[in-house]
This record gives structure tokens, sequence and C-alpha cells, in this order.
């Protein structure tokens, strides 16, 4: 994983979707289709990556993915995400997008909670 | 109990190690009961034993695939496979742990051009532990 830190609230991380991942052998068997959930996980440890701090997603208010990602059709992704501190709280404004030159995969808004 | 562990496999294409429900309690009409019992090689749960919010909508969406299975079964369809195209208002109310047993109500609203909206909403006995609206797409 490379890490180009834009600001304190906003990183665009690399991360690479691997073949041999335990989860393609269940989804889907002779389809390796990347469970869309777990590129919403990726985009919380992006997070936490980029804050230091341990996040627990409360709400997502809208997710939208985009086009079915895997590791043949893109190996390598770009994970982009900001936050914004909530004021009074222990919660982040979240929004985050996954994408390559390609094509966008997710685009995710929600709040996620140290 | 309508289905439980591989009974579920005809209606759904997921399998070992991302199989996120595990019962059809019952089903009628547009609702559905499903359940899943978590253990502690859930592919979500994390080092404190807890699952990871996006295992709870995977959940959801399993429990989705598995009534979409289990309506085309009954009518002698073939089997669909889905794939979440929006999640909308999902809240995690508190993250479920090892040994956990979730009950969760699927509602399907109506299917236009291939896309089915549905509501989920889970609870673990008396607490809420999640609840969303999705859009999941039909192959």
């Amino acid at each position: 994983m490379h890490e180009e830190r834009l600001t304190a609230n906003d990183a665009v991380y690399l991360c690479e979707l691997k073949a041999d991942c335990d989860v393609y052998r269940g989804h889907f068997p002779g389809k390796p289709v990347s469970p869309g959930v777990c590129n919403i996980e990726m985009i919380r440890e992006c997070a936490e990556m980029l804050t230091g701090k341990d996040l627990k997603i409360n709400t997502i208010k809208q997710c939208r993915l985009t086009a079915v990602a895997s590791p043949a059709i893109c190996p390598k992704v770009d994970v982009k995400v900001s936050v914004a501190a909530i004021e009074g709280t222990n919660t982040y404004n979240v929004v985050a997008t996954i994408a390559d030159a390609e094509r966008s995969y997710m685009e995710l808004k929600g709040t996620f909670e140290f | 109990m309508l289905y439980q562990n591989e009974e579920l496999f005809k209606l759904m294409p997921q399998r070992d190690p991302i199989v996120m429900v595990d019962k059809i309690h019952d089903a009628e009409g547009d609702t559905a009961h499903t359940g899943l019992t978590i253990t502690a090689a859930n592919y979500f749960i994390e080092e404190d034993g807890r699952m990871a919010e996006p295992g709870l909508i995977e959940h959801i969406a399993q429990s989705a695939s598995a009534f979409k299975g289990h309506q085309a079964f009954v009518a002698g369809e073939p089997l669909p496979i889905g794939y979440i195209g929006e999640v909308k208002k999902f809240h995690c109310y508190v993250r479920p742990a090892v040994g956990d047993e979730l009950t969760t109500t699927i509602v399907l609203g109506a299917t236009v051009n291939g896309v089915t909206l549905m509501t989920g909403e889970t609870y673990c006995g008396e607490t809420k532990v999640a609840d969303t609206q999705m859009k999941i797409f039909v192959e």
C-alpha cells in the first residue's frame, strides 16, 4: 500500500486487490468478485490510517457501488478518503471513493466514530 | 424453520468462508425472517471478538439474496445472483459478538429494471443491531 497524504484530513491510498485472498473461494466459486462490503471495509481501514484512530462505522448515509470490482478487473485501486471531525462528538463525517484510471467502483458518505 | 445451514446453498451462490446467513425462519409475501449464529470462524470477526460493521451489511444482503433464491426456487425459476448496488441509511447500533444469534427481517420492495429495493433490520434478542436500505442488482 502506498499513501499520498493531501492534507491532514485527506489522503489517497493505493490498495492492491489480492487474487489469492481467501474470500474469493466463496464469492463466488469459479467467479471471483470482490464483495462490495469488503470495499467498504477497505475504506474504514484507510480512514483509520488517516486519523490514527480505531473507527467504527456508525452510519452510511449513502454508498453507491458503481462497478463490479475483482483482482482481474482492477488489481490496484485508489481509495480516496476525506474526514471532517464533527465538533463536540467522537465522530467524523467521512467521504470516500474507490476508483482506478478506468472507472469508479464506490462512492461512500457516512459517519465513523472513534 | 424453512432452511438452515447447507440447505441454503440451493438458494444462494455464496460459499465458505463468506457465508453470512444460516437460517430462513419463515418467508411470506414480501417479508422473510432470517438468522445467523456468529462463530469465531466468521470472516468479519475482529480481534476483539466482535463483528466488523460490513459483516452486518453482508448478512442483510445475503439474507435478501437467499430470500429471492427461495422465491425463484418455489417458482421453478433459475437461481438469481444479486449484487449490492447501493447501501442507504445504514445504522450500526452495536457490534455483535461471537456466540450471538442474529435475527433479521427482510422486506423486499419493487423491482424495476432488475434492481430490487429492500429494507433489512437486524436484532440480537431484544437489542437492535443494525438497519439499512439497499438496492440489489439481480443478474
